[in-house]
């Protein structure tokens, strides 16, 4: 065995050579630029309602526009920058965040919706990027911000007067009582024959 | 003591270490954030509220409803066959377990499409599959289907025969139209006059 061992330890010293780098690579696998935020806590950011921000307090913010760079360039609110939501992970765009994160500056984004905000908002903000809010609005076609309409925030503004009682599942055991009731009806027997018939 | 067993007990030592290191297959397997990025940006998770509509009226077996709303709102009004799953309890191991059904499209709505994206968003970082949002939520889609508005005549063919498929969804949905019987109409107290004869009158019928 150990003349075996000996005269082909380099053929095995290869699959546990191999077996050792892929222990030491899942060790020291670089993270990816990992989300610091945990499920849970996600959670709790999705219904704080502190993180969007309405269209008359913008002053003093970095406002973001996230629209594609052609909308943009036919116009945009003031002192705005553009970063497309498919560019939001770009290298330019991480150092954009990271300065206003430095310096302190509060980032606004705004967009077509305020669905098409939501997304990018809360990646940033499970990648760590806590300095940023999201518009409780949106930009018009013709480059005006003003605030979502109340039927496409998380307000109901349900009118269920239409469906009557095909709302409620149950049947009102009062209702089924009388619809069920038959009536009775008593049988008369005739005094006399009928004069009828020829 | 022979080397071979060194050997062998070494080499075990390590794969048990292997073993140890490995992520278990329970681990919840995250996204990574550029590809959920490119996730985001793909439209396709949005269904729209005639879309739904159609699948419910179908009784489509691959839809699965999730209202993320609290439940007393639930109770007050939800779509047919929906599950109410509130957003704060969308992870838990049982909920995780119904976003795993295979063959279940799983729909998230709410009042408005915000909360269901950002539920969307947190279950596809958990690399959750098939799950859609339906565009504009609840208050869009009672606007769409029951609040369905008259077209002018002017209006496209195509647009008509929507117009037509909404009108029937309402019908559907509220059990009251222009063409149909409200439910409930036959067990209504609807007064029905029975003329009797007064005992010992006499017919007067024959020729």
């Amino acid at each position: 065995m150990n003349r075996y061992l000996k005269s082909n330890s380099i053929w095995l010293g290869f699959p546990v050579l191999a077996f050792v780098i892929l222990m030491l690579a899942l060790i020291f696998r670089p993270n990816p630029p990992g989300y610091r935020l945990s499920a849970s806590q996600t959670i709790q950011l999705m219904k704080d309602s502190s993180m969007t921000i309405s269209v008359g307090e913008l002053a003093g913010k970095q406002v973001v526009d996230l629209r594609s760079a052609e909308l943009f360039a036919q116009g945009h609110a003031a002192n705005a920058v553009n970063i497309p939501s498919r560019q939001l992970l770009d290298k330019e765009s991480i150092k954009l965040f990271n300065e206003f994160r430095k310096e302190g500056k509060v980032a606004v984004l705004y967009g077509n919706s305020e669905l098409q905000v939501v997304s990018p908002w809360l990646l940033l903000h499970q990648l760590g990027y806590t300095n940023v809010l999201r518009l409780k609005g949106y930009i018009t076609p013709e480059n005006k911000l003003i605030p979502t309409e109340i039927g496409s925030s998380e307000s109901s503004v349900l009118n269920l007067s239409s469906f009557g009682e095909k709302r409620e599942p149950t049947v009102d055991p009062k209702h089924q009582a009388d619809s069920q009731k038959s009536e009775t009806v008593k049988l008369v027997k005739k005094a006399s024959a009928s004069g009828g018939g020829c | 003591m022979e080397k071979k067993y060194i050997y062998l007990s070494v080499l075990l030592v390590v794969l048990a270490l292997g073993l140890v290191i490995l992520p278990g297959k329970d681990d919840p397997k995250e996204t990574n954030p550029k590809l959920l990025l490119s996730s985001v940006t793909e439209k396709s998770r949005y269904l729209s509220a005639d879309q739904i509509t159609h699948r419910i009226i179908e009784n489509d077996p691959t839809l699965l409803l999730i209202d993320l709303r609290p439940a007393s709102q639930f109770k007050t009004f939800a779509l047919p066959g929906s599950m109410n799953i509130p957003v704060d309890s969308i992870l838990t191991s049982t909920n995780i377990e119904i976003f795993n059904q295979p063959g279940k499209d799983k729909v998230f709505y709410a009042n408005s499409d915000l909360t269901a994206e950002m539920a969307w968003m947190l279950c596809n970082r958990f690399s959750l599959k098939r799950i859609y949002v339906m565009k504009g939520g609840l208050n869009e889609w009672f606007q769409t289907i029951i609040e369905t508005k008259s077209l002018p005549v002017t209006a496209s063919s195509a647009d008509m025969e929507l117009q037509s498929f909404r009108i029937a969804a309402r019908q559907f949905f509220t059990g009251a139209g222009p063409s149909t019987v409200a439910p409930g109409a036959g067990q209504s107290s609807e007064k029905v006059i029975v003329t009797r004869k007064a005992p010992g009158e006499k017919s007067g019928g024959g020729c």
